[in-house]
């Protein structure tokens, strides 16, 4: 009896350690190189392909000592009909560069032949959108812009000071990317005008945003942005601005094509004056050619 | 009755002598250093890591190593864009490995000199795995292992798509280098 005991013990603690032991060997060294792994936090990227949606900016910046190249045609109305081959005939252009002095702060300027309109500008990834230990549920970057109407004046508006040409916007931008293929943007924008032209138009606008991107395949993907007037801002009812397009990217190169109604392709032309109407036609169709050059080389690469 | 309990005890002994022996014979390294190079008349691409992950066992020379695909610093930050989201896909892939097992291993190769050794395995990268035999070198220095080696990756035999108008710009084999030292545990 007492021997039966004594063996049955002995097989239990002989099992127990062949199983600890098993265990021990059995988890591949490839396990325990999981485990000895601290987990870090990384900024999700990529969250769309260029610094702009359609018209509105992006989350993204030009990568530290990145110089941006941007070229932005926008053609006349589809409505102009045959003569002005729908529009093809009365191009305007936006050349910009943006330059990023950090992987979080970049600087630009552009011209306009748009209301000979030029521009400075800054942005500013303050927070990222992360994965990881301290993950973050979306970004917020910041976009301020000062622009600079370059018509000769005129006689109908004396005086016409310099500071007449200048108006501001404001934008935070929220994004988030959901997965791969699908991003969103949340823009909230302030537009302040020195001088309007119509009596009853505001100086000062708020207006909401929303934008997004749906990647169709790896380099390919549909967006579409719309802007809606908070403040009633015009002495006539006008139609907010609505754009869609595609974003194609070939290497250093992403190509932007759209339709939308915004006359402008700076903040105050697209966000505070009155776009055309989609139902009536007056769509333009537009595209951007970006181009990054790498001035300064990341130096750990 | 007294031999039926000394058995398991010595049972007991045996085996935690064995397994703290094989946990004292790991080798383990946290800042291994990968290199890769990829060269075409049009184009040179090449991006490096210093957070390899790998251990050895020094009982059998089984091994694992193991980098993450967003450690790959580039000198271009748009070349390290479209590595992670178009080639790698880091976010569905996000890592590398390579484990198994020293050709050959025997004590003989701790005497301190440098060895060329086969190293067979499992290379995985971008999802897909791929049994391949690497060749290295191997050093027992006095506080752990010293490993090197240098082998191509062929990109179709890991389903990494480069599409037409990039075949200028990327190689088709990947040359990669790979440094680490592996320290006792």
């Amino acid at each position: 009896m007492r021997k039966q005991d004594s063996s049955s013990w002995q097989v239990v603690l002989l099992l127990t350690l062949l199983v600890c032991s098993v265990s021990s060997r059995g988890q591949g060294l490839l396990d325990v190189l999981n485990e000895s792994e601290e987990p870090v936090t990384v900024p999700v990227s990529a969250t769309f392909k260029d610094t702009r949606i359609v018209n509105v900016q992006s989350n993204e910046t030009p990568g530290s000592g990145v110089l941006h190249f941007v070229i932005a045609h926008r053609f006349g109305t589809l409505s102009s009909g045959a003569y002005d081959l729908w529009g093809l005939d009365n191009a305007q252009m936006r050349m910009g560069l943006d330059y990023g002095l950090t992987d979080r702060f970049a600087i630009g300027v552009a011209r306009n032949t748009y209301q000979k309109t030029y521009e400075v500008n800054a942005k500013a990834r303050v927070l990222r959108q992360s994965t990881g230990p301290k993950a973050f549920p979306f970004s917020l970057s910041w976009y301020s812009v000062m622009m600079v109407n370059g018509l000769k004046a005129s006689q109908e508006y004396s005086p016409y000071y310099f500071t007449h040409r200048l108006s501001y916007v404001h934008q935070a931008i929220l994004t988030r990317k959901f997965n791969e293929r699908l991003s969103l943007a949340l823009v909230p924008s302030f537009v302040h005008r020195n001088f309007v032209e119509a009596t009853g138009d505001k100086h000062d606008m708020f207006l909401i945003g929303g934008g997004g991107r749906y990647k169709l395949g790896p380099r390919f993907s549909i967006n579409a942005e719309y802007h809606h007037r908070l403040t009633p801002a015009f002495a006539l009812g006008a139609s907010p601005s609505l754009s869609i397009g595609v974003d194609i990217e070939t290497g250093g190169h992403v190509f932007q094509l759209h339709m939308t109604n915004a006359r402008g392709m700076f903040e105050r032309s697209f966000l505070a004056e009155p776009a055309g109407s989609w139902a009536n036609g007056d769509i333009y169709f537009g595209f951007n050619l970006s181009r990054v050059f790498q001035l300064k080389t990341n130096s750990e690469g | 009755m007294r031999s039926h309990l000394l058995s398991p005890l010595c049972a007991l002994v045996l085996l935690g002598s064995s397994m703290s022996v094989m946990n004292a014979q790991r080798y383990m390294g946290h800042s291994g250093m990968v290199h890769f190079h990829s060269q075409t008349l049009m184009e040179d691409i090449e991006a490096t890591l210093t957070d390899m992950t790998g251990i050895m066992d020094a009982v059998d020379g089984s091994f694992a190593f193991q980098v993450k695909m967003r450690s790959f610093s580039f000198a271009k930050a748009l070349m390290q864009e479209h590595f992670n989201e178009d080639y790698i896909e880091s976010d569905q892939f996000p890592k590398a490995s390579f484990q198994g097992q020293i050709v050959g291993w025997s004590v003989s190769l701790g005497d301190g000199e440098t060895h060329v050794v086969r190293a067979e395995g499992v290379f995985w990268c971008h999802g897909i795995e791929q049994r391949r035999t690497i060749e290295g070198s191997l050093k027992k220095a006095d506080d752990g292992w010293e490993i090197s080696c240098r082998f191509p990756v062929e990109l179709e035999e890991h389903d990494i798509d480069v599409p037409g108008w990039a075949t200028y710009l990327i190689s088709p084999t990947i040359d990669v280098d790979v440094q680490i030292k592996l320290t006792q545990q």
